[in-house]
């Protein structure tokens, strides 16, 4: 009965974080695209838009971002970890993922602080919200199947 | 086998009596199933079998395809697959957790939230059962949250 996930369901999730990087990639393009162009791989282009070589290295990131999320977020690998445990590894292996590319390819100048301090600052802002959101998700729910639980067992003692 | 059935309106209660050569295998399950309607379960602990009140039970768990029925203190073992008792105790408020559990709602102490969609369920002996995916969405549908 057990409800089997398929490759379109994860294909699914890579083309979601694929099509919000992008999307978050092309406002910083238009805005930083001209001035980051000497020395940004990502801007080459200038404002005119993201090279598909970077488009295509972002689509690599947001299968290994799902992947991570896969080995940490399905008991398939990992049975036992609190979910705080989780996320900060998951966490921990994106950042490292990222860097990894961004050393790589020449997102931006490694020795340069302003990019990266950018970088964590968008990538703990979008990080904080997405974890508060699932925090108050998760505590609605509980609280609402508590209550439920409540009534049912009120409703069959009577 | 033969069926008698005796309609007497001066009946005071129901009586079902069983006449047999043997106790076989067959005959016990049948005792247990007019058992169960009594509420009642008839489970074996050291060779010896038990009559368990169906409130007494917390959770129901298959082991390879042998069910172990769990209550506050004790471990019996049921001679009903997990299937057979899924059908016969729902009425009494047991719903399946898993493929091999099966839990008794009233004994639950507290249900969370876990990961990919589960739910972890905490039995009122301290136990803890995780709902499978698919049937974590049935208990929520049972509980009247979705």
């Amino acid at each position: 009965m057990e409800e089997k996930r398929t490759i379109f369901d994860y294909m699914g999730q890579v083309f979601i974080v694929f099509g919000f990087a992008m999307l978050v990639l092309n406002v910083f393009c238009l805005v930083f695209g001209d001035s980051a162009k000497g020395f940004s791989a990502m801007f080459e282009l200038g404002s005119k838009g993201i090279p598909a070589k970077v488009s295509f290295q972002f689509l690599c990131v947001s299968v290994l971002i799902v992947g991570i999320r896969f080995v940490f977020f399905t008991d398939v690998f990992i049975k036992k970890m609190p979910i705080w445990l989780r996320m900060i590894c998951m966490l921990a292996m994106i950042v490292i993922v990222i860097a990894v590319f961004v050393i790589a390819f020449h997102w931006f100048p490694v020795n340069m602080w302003q990019p990266w301090a950018m970088f964590f600052i968008c990538f703990g802002i979008s990080f904080f919200v997405s974890y508060l959101i699932m925090i108050i998700k998760e505590k609605t729910e509980n609280k609402q199947m508590e209550e439920a639980l409540k009534r049912l067992k009120s409703g069959e003692e009577k | 086998m033969k069926i008698e059935i005796t309609v007497d309106e001066k009946a005071a209660d129901l009586k079902i009596s069983v006449t047999c050569r043997q106790l076989t295998a067959d005959v016990e399950k049948i005792l247990a199933t007019l058992r169960m309607m009594n509420h009642q379960l008839t489970a074996k602990k050291d060779d010896e079998v038990h009559l368990l009140d169906v409130a007494q039970i917390i959770y129901i768990e298959s082991v390879d395809r042998k069910c172990f029925i769990y209550t506050s203190d004790e471990v019996y073992e049921s001679e009903f697959r997990l299937y057979e008792l899924e059908q016969r105790l729902e009425e009494y408020g047991f719903f399946r957790v898993s493929k091999s559990f099966l839990i008794h709602l009233q004994n639950i102490q507290s249900l969370k939230a876990d990961i990919n969609r589960k739910i972890r369920v905490t039995m009122s002996n301290g136990e803890q059962i995780i709902a499978s995916r698919q049937y974590a969405d049935e208990l929520k549908k049972r509980l009247g949250v979705i």
